[in-house]
């Protein structure tokens, strides 16, 4: 129940802040070339609108098993031993995870110390920066639910083109 | 270079065949690397994470994905089709080489080919298999026409190229329209000669009210190429103003005009296309973390020297470019490939008198081979749920050898002359 309100949340947030960087760039466009009017902020805004949908969006690919890997060893390997080998992945996940969330803060901590904004706006740098150890907060809280799921044989370990033929099975059920 | 920079690039090829996640890999070498052989605070991971993304240009890859998702679920592939089959069904192989000009309009909506596949595959191949073409041969024009949308601007693999090696997207983007034209043709052609030696039925010719009809139907679908192709030469907007636009168009029809699908369904493939966009620009930003330590390495420069070692003649630079990217191609996804391997062999290119652009468009190209190239191209996987009772990969994989023989002939062709890809640009000025 938390996973589906927790995943609900995540979706929504990054399908609005895609949808909202969308208009907001056409905006600009229209208002550039019909009103001779440029939005000096805009163009900076997308760029940190979509840093954050791509950080909150890299923990739901976390939690969908969708981050991009060479499974060529994966396909190779016996059964029982990808088994391990999987969790062992997952264990690297979480540590970078840990790590970069961390260094994340750190970082957050360090940039409001010096009280920088944004070049065209005034919001300050370190709420933007915030993007970084959250989505790598997501991505470690996700990675953490997968290894349980693996330990306890919950989970199979996804290969690269199962995860696509899923996906396309969904699209084909919802035509 | 001293020898521990070595070290970088073992632990990424480690890292990354142990099956760890790409982005994961690129920024874990560095941090590994950075932390047992310099004294380079490790602070720098996180930052460049963020400023490898903080690019405008950067901005037009989840703007793209979007228009084409809206595009595949706002019924703009079926009127898409209609027009090809009016233009192409009649002749012999009308049929199959409907698909082929069915994946070559639709590429210049999405940039990503097993999305093509998936959006006319599904509809064509019932079509294919009543007219008699047999279901290996039907998955295999399918499954090799749907990489031509890689090539065919816009093209997520063109821009992270462009990104990472410094070329001009818009130049790379035009380009995109010889090479893929020219594929586009040669499989028409073999779809004709094979059409012969079946015998396949001959279809109607649509008369020009027919041709007209479909057009006009087409009319609002048709209207995202012009855009994003107008927009970007006629100079009136970047890339990435041109990919907001043309995202921004393809949501207005699905909801208003052809008014096919739910609002509820349009959200779905809205948040779909982020997803999608966050998995690549994830990459992205490992990768600039993965570049920035080795700008300090100068192995690209080795690999120049190397390179030019075994021949300074630019076809043999060129066939070999386009042996490490078939091989890369058929092995690791396009963007990663063209993240990892761009920036190496750029130098090399340059140091061969090779025009970057040219370049460019021959990694597309081969790339694109990879999706359909076994054992690991993605258009292999998602082709056997094209037909409604799923095939087996044994009968994709026969059905496409033949479009990957043929497929070498026009990367031959793409790679020994130039001119059919640099002459638009050329001619736009966009390049010299």
């Amino acid at each position: 129940m938390l996973d589906r309100i927790a995943t609900f949340l995540e979706e929504a947030f990054v399908g609005f802040t895609l949808l909202f960087a969308t208009l907001l760039l056409f905006i600009g466009v229209v208002m550039r070339y019909f009103f001779n009017y440029a939005f000096e902020w805009s163009d900076e805004l997308i760029r940190y609108v979509i840093i954050w949908s791509t950080f909150i969006g890299a923990g739901l690919c976390a939690k969908k098993g969708m981050h991009v890997k060479m499974d060529i060893l994966l396909r190779i390997l016996p059964a029982g031993f990808l088994r391990y080998w999987n969790m062992l992945l997952t264990i690297v996940a979480i540590l970078f995870s840990l790590f970069c969330l961390m260094k994340g803060f750190q970082m957050v901590m360090l940039t409001q110390a010096f009280g920088r904004t944004g070049v065209s706006f005034a919001a300050p740098m370190w709420i933007i920066y915030l993007a970084v150890p959250l989505g790598y907060t997501l991505m470690f809280i996700h990675f953490s639910i997968s290894f349980y799921r693996q330990w306890t044989g919950q989970e199979k370990p996804a290969l690269e083109g199962d995860l696509d033929l899923a996906a396309a099975e969904q699209m084909k059920e919802e035509k | 270079m001293d020898s521990t920079h070595l070290m970088l690039f073992v632990l990424l090829g480690i890292l990354l065949l142990s099956g760890t996640s790409i982005f994961i890999a690129l920024a874990l070498s560095v941090l590994l690397f950075l932390s047992f052989f310099t004294a380079i605070p490790v602070m720098g991971i996180i930052e460049r994470q963020f400023a490898g993304l903080d690019r405008f240009a950067m901005m037009c890859v989840p703007f793209f994905i979007l228009a084409a998702n809206i595009a595949g679920v706002g019924g703009i592939s079926k009127r898409i089709i209609a027009v090809s089959k009016t233009l192409v069904g009649h002749f012999k192989g009308g049929l199959a080489m409907t698909t082929v000009l069915a994946c070559t309009f639709f590429g210049a909506i999405s940039g990503s080919a097993p999305a093509t596949v998936i959006a006319i595959g599904k509809i064509l191949y019932p079509a294919l298999m009543e007219t008699g073409y047999g279901k290996k041969f039907s998955l295999g024009v399918i499954t090799a026409s749907g990489a031509i949308a890689l090539i065919i601007p816009p093209s997520i693999t063109m821009i992270v190229l462009g990104a990472v090696c410094g070329m001009s997207i818009g130049a790379l983007f035009v380009s995109g329209f010889g090479a893929g034209i020219t594929i586009s043709l040669v499989f028409m052609i073999y779809c004709y000669i094979y059409a012969r030696n079946k015998d396949i039925k001959l279809s109607k010719r649509a008369n020009r009210k027919e041709i007209w009809d479909a057009c006009r139907d087409a009319k609002w679908a048709l209207g995202v190429p012009l855009i994003i192709i107008g927009g970007i030469y006629g100079g009136v907007f970047t890339p990435t103003e041109a990919s907001g636009v043309a995202a921004t168009y393809t949501l207005f029809v699905a909801q208003f005009i052809h008014r096919e699908v739910s609002t509820r369904e349009i959200f779905k493939a809205i948040v779909d296309s982020a997803t999608v966009s966050a998995q690549i620009m994830i990459i992205l930003a490992a990768a600039s973390v993965f570049a920035w330590a080795v700008t300090t390495s100068q192995l690209s420069q080795l690999i120049a020297n190397w390179v030019m070692g075994i021949s300074s003649s630019p076809y043999m630079v060129l066939i070999l470019i386009n042996i490490v990217f078939l091989i890369a191609g058929c092995l690791v996804d396009s963007v990663s490939s063209s993240i990892i391997l761009g920036p190496l062999l750029y130098p090399a290119v340059i140091g061969a008198g090779i025009d970057p652009i040219h370049f460019g468009i021959i990694t597309t190209v081969n790339l694109s081979i990879g999706m359909f190239t076994p054992p690991f191209g993605l258009n292999l996987f998602v082709a056997t749920i094209v037909p409604k009772e799923g095939a087996s990969m044994s009968v994709i994989i026969r059905g496409v050898t033949i479009f990957i023989v043929i497929s070498m002939i026009a990367l031959a062709i793409v790679t020994y002359v130039p001119s059919i890809s640099l002459w638009l640009p050329r001619t736009l000025g966009m390049m010299k």
